[in-house]
């Protein structure tokens, strides 16, 4: 959400200065005063800061020297206002306030009828729904452009496939000058090994064919069009010809299909000869186009065939945890900006219980947002979240005894009960808050 | 700044650094058959796809055919098929049969009528022992076209798992390896290691001050993997850092999880784990310890000659060995087949030797040598250079002098590429 403070900031530089309130107002001290809806009449989770003089005086405006002074509301003191310039500035005030209320409550009308600020369980494709991983995507851009395969791993829904996506738009819009990177998003979860090489192929082609029609050209003659059945690795060789040999017209640059695999763990359990032509595939010069990121909870390093093992294409590898506490704090404040605020030992709370991990920290602010607009409060403090966790247990646990397959999700155990069973844990050193 | 060090999949061109002397020799196409032995991931790939570029061939992989033969026969039609956009003498796809040996067969006749070469370059040529197991009779008959097709020169590379190809033929006729020229492909020189980490044949050259590329070559002995998994760590703003202890492990950690150090532990037969098993706890050379193990160690760069002694090839290895080597696990290789492949390695390299003494030392000079050598000349039999070159090496092996006379060789004449010899 925009914040609407630099723009009042701005134009307060912007007015001309007025040098009899400024006499008036003599030398004086200056402080930042925060208003909240406990000690002004702002809206709750609405937080305010003003400047305020030694005599009590109420200010937005810069510090010494003022140059414009436009008078704000009143907490609890009067506000001086300040020729037209300050009514108009007033005026600015109260329709933001009052477009930021009607937004506030169209939110919570939503969210009173079941919609979720958080996205809980859905992957995260929008890059401004998505926080932190900085260092991760960093990484996974430099080892495609400098044109190595690298393979991510970690725990279910610890947000491999949403990292993929933001991975995805990262590449779209990378400008390189001579490397065309071209992001190609296929799960495999669906794959059933025959079709491995056809469904990379659709993919593949799919992508392609939507980047050449933007310059005006066509993918004709892939033998994936006219072969149905049987479609292996020599085919999607000849067909990675053309598609390479395409691209590499229309864009000028050297092509990089950039293979996000995801739910790759299922390729563990190919024939050894599928992973076997997928490597070689993948050293042959057309091969060389194609850069894969493999993204699964575990890779299969068992290999008892005599040749080079498939997956010593992947000298890099990056493991996802939990995300760093600051966006881990952003993923938990932003989506309820505005109408809730968390205190900071709520975030500190939800931090320990979940370990920093996304998922179960969007499951856990769901749950607490769900309290707030049952009680109608907007502030969460940590016997909130205390509640909310207890709620959450209690619906993992009656999903287990309907027998549920595949939960949505079960709560971890808070992150310092499983560090303490841990042998070399130091209880001394780290307690759960 | 992107690094420019490559550790997925093959190099050519600019990328690839040093074996001049290995890829000349097979660009010259003096041998018809040629079997280049080398560890995981030492460069086998990259060495056919540089020579791909350099003469007329075919490229075949076994591992992308998945070890069936039908699939090696489409890959190579379909090799056949691109490349005659290039080399419009090799024969049109209608006229091309299904079976791999006859359609190599049917390419040697259009070759040698155009008069021409045609290499065909097999990658994971081990493989074929693979399918060998279920069908005897492919060894053969790949030996018997190879025999029938003067105008291909066909170049293996193979871990040396290919050797148990011996052992599968060797009961009904000649050994499958007989007759193959045998080169190791070991780690790049240091001249070489030298160039791949500064870059020299990159657009953008890496500064790496002198101190460190010393380091960086004696703890990786050369090894092009490993000194590309190092130049991309250590690459900051293009030039590279010193290296911490976080770097050493984590190159182990990418070497052991790519399978390399266990795969190459796994095809050595019990005698060489024993020698290294010695040579790592600083213990003498087993006493029934056969010349030729520690020669084809040498050559495979496992091992590296230190004064008189071996060492571990290289610090990776060495401490691979040291914290996580199973040494009782069951090797892949044996030790017969292992023997076989280097003593005919070793008699190659004898000979590339007495080539070499015998072209660039007189014999005033091969005498004096002798004489440095502490072998006295005139005992030994043949009035010629040529003789006194093949019996002084043949004094040198039956006493283990031959890596010195390779160092006083290298003393006179620095100009001769005196590691290519090793192989």
């Amino acid at each position: 959400m925009l914040s609407w403070y630099p723009l009042l900031f701005l134009l307060c530089l912007l007015l001309p200065p007025i040098p009899a309130y400024a006499q008036e107002a003599g030398p004086t001290t200056w402080e930042w005063r925060t208003f909240t809806a406990e000690n002004s009449p702002l809206a709750p989770g609405d937080v305010w800061e003003f400047l305020e003089d030694s005599q009590g005086r109420i200010w937005i405006g810069t510090a010494s020297p003022i140059k414009g002074v436009v008078a704000g509301l009143s907490g609890e003191q009067a506000l001086p206002l300040i020729g037209g310039a300050g009514g108009l500035a007033i005026a600015i005030i109260l329709g933001t306030m009052i477009w930021s209320r009607v937004r506030r409550a169209r939110r919570l009308a939503a969210w009173r009828k079941g919609a979720d600020p958080y996205v809980v369980g859905a992957v995260i494709g929008e890059p401004e729904q998505f926080y932190g991983r900085e260092e991760a995507l960093t990484e996974l851009l430099r080892a495609l452009e400098a044109g190595n395969h690298i393979a991510l791993y970690g725990e279910r829904r610890i947000g491999k496939t949403s990292l993929l996506y933001q991975l995805a738009h990262r590449l779209r819009d990378l400008s390189h000058p001579n490397l065309y990177l071209l992001p190609v998003f296929v799960n495999l979860q669906m794959v059933p090994e025959p079709r491995f090489f056809s469904a990379l192929a659709g993919a593949i082609a799919k992508a392609a064919r939507r980047e050449l029609e933007q310059h005006g050209q066509d993918l004709s003659s892939l033998r994936m069009d006219s072969q149905p059945t049987g479609y292996d690795s020599l085919d999607l060789a000849d067909d990675l010809e053309t598609i390479v040999e395409a691209l590499q017209g229309a864009t000028g640059r050297e092509p990089c299909i950039a293979l996000l695999l995801d739910e790759a763990d299922k390729m563990n359990a190919y024939d050894p000869h599928t992973q076997e032509a997928l490597r070689g595939l993948l050293m042959t010069p057309v091969g060389g186009h194609v850069k894969l990121v493999w993204s699964g909870q575990t890779m299969d390093r068992e290999w008892h065939l005599e040749s080079s093992p498939w997956y010593n294409l992947f000298k890099r590898e990056i493991r996802l945890s939990g995300l760093e506490e600051k966006a881990a704090g952003r993923l938990i404040r932003e989506p309820v900006k505005g109408v809730f605020t968390y205190d900071d030992e709520a975030i500190q709370r939800i931090l320990a219980l979940t370990g920093c991990k996304p998922y179960p920290i969007q499951r856990l602010c769901s749950f607490c947002v769900r309290r707030m607009l049952g009680e109608d409060r907007f502030q969460i403090t940590v016997e909130d979240v205390e509640t909310a966790w207890q709620e959450l247990q209690a619906e993992d646990a009656r999903r287990a005894a309907e027998g549920a397959t595949d939960p949505t999700y079960r709560a971890p155990r808070p992150a310092w009960t499983v560090a303490e069973e841990e042998t070399d844990y130091d209880a001394d050193e780290e307690k759960g808050p | 700044m992107i690094s420019p060090y490559i550790t997925s999949g093959p190099v050519t061109g600019a990328d690839f650094y040093g074996r001049r002397d290995i890829l000349n020799e097979i660009a010259a196409g003096r041998c018809r058959a040629s079997y280049v032995l080398g560890t995981r991931q030492i460069g086998k790939t990259s060495l056919l796809r540089q020579v791909e570029t350099q003469v007329p061939a075919m490229f075949l992989d076994l591992q992308w055919a998945g070890g069936r033969l039908e699939d090696l026969s489409r890959q190579a039609r379909r090799e056949v098929h691109r490349k005659r956009q290039q080399y419009a003498w090799l024969p049109p796809d209608d006229g091309l049969p299904d079976n791999l040996f006859e359609l190599l067969e049917a390419a040697n006749d259009a070759v040698e009528k155009a008069r021409e070469r045609l290499w065909v370059l097999m990658d994971e040529a081990e493989i074929w022992v693979r399918i060998a197991r279920s069908d005897p009779e492919v060894l053969h008959k790949l030996r018997g076209t190879i025999q029938n097709c003067p105008a291909l020169c066909v170049v293996m590379a193979a871990s040396k798992s290919l050797s148990e190809a011996n052992t599968l033929t060797g009961k009904e006729g000649s050994p499958f390896l007989s007759g193959f020229a045998l080169r190791y492909l070991g780690p790049l020189s240091l001249p070489d290691g030298a160039a791949l980490l500064r870059q020299e044949q990159g657009s953008v050259p890496v500064t790496v001050d002198e101190g460190l590329l010393a380091h960086l070559l004696a703890l990786t002995g050369g090894h092009p993997l490993l000194l590309q998994l190092l130049g991309e760590r250590l690459y900051e703003d293009g030039q590279l850092r010193a290296t911490t202890e976080g770097d050493l492990a984590g190159i182990l950690d990418q070497a052991v999880k790519t399978g390399v150090f266990p795969q190459d532990f796994a095809a050595l037969s019990g005698p060489e784990r024993a020698i290294l098993r010695a040579v790592s706890s600083d213990q003498p050379l087993p006493a029934d310890c056969h010349p030729t193990y520690p020669h084809g160690l040498v050559g495979l760069g496992i091992l590296r000659r230190e004064g008189d002694g071996y060492t571990i090839g290289h610090a990776f290895f060495a401490r691979w060995l040291q914290e996580q080597a199973d040494w009782e696990a069951r090797s892949e290789v044996t030790a017969a087949s292992t023997l076989t492949v280097y003593s005919q390695a070793e008699m190659e390299q004898q000979v590339r030797l007495r080539r070499v003494f015998a072209a660039r030392f007189n014999l005033g000079e091969l005498r004096v040598l002798c004489s440095d050598m502490g072998i006295d000349h005139e005992n030994l039999p043949g009035e010629t250079k040529e003789d006194l070159a093949r019996e002084m090496i043949a004094y040198c092996v039956r006493h283990r002098l031959l890596p010195k006379l390779m160092e006083t060789g290298r003393e006179l004449r620095p100009d001769i590429r005196w590691e290519d010899m090793a192989g």
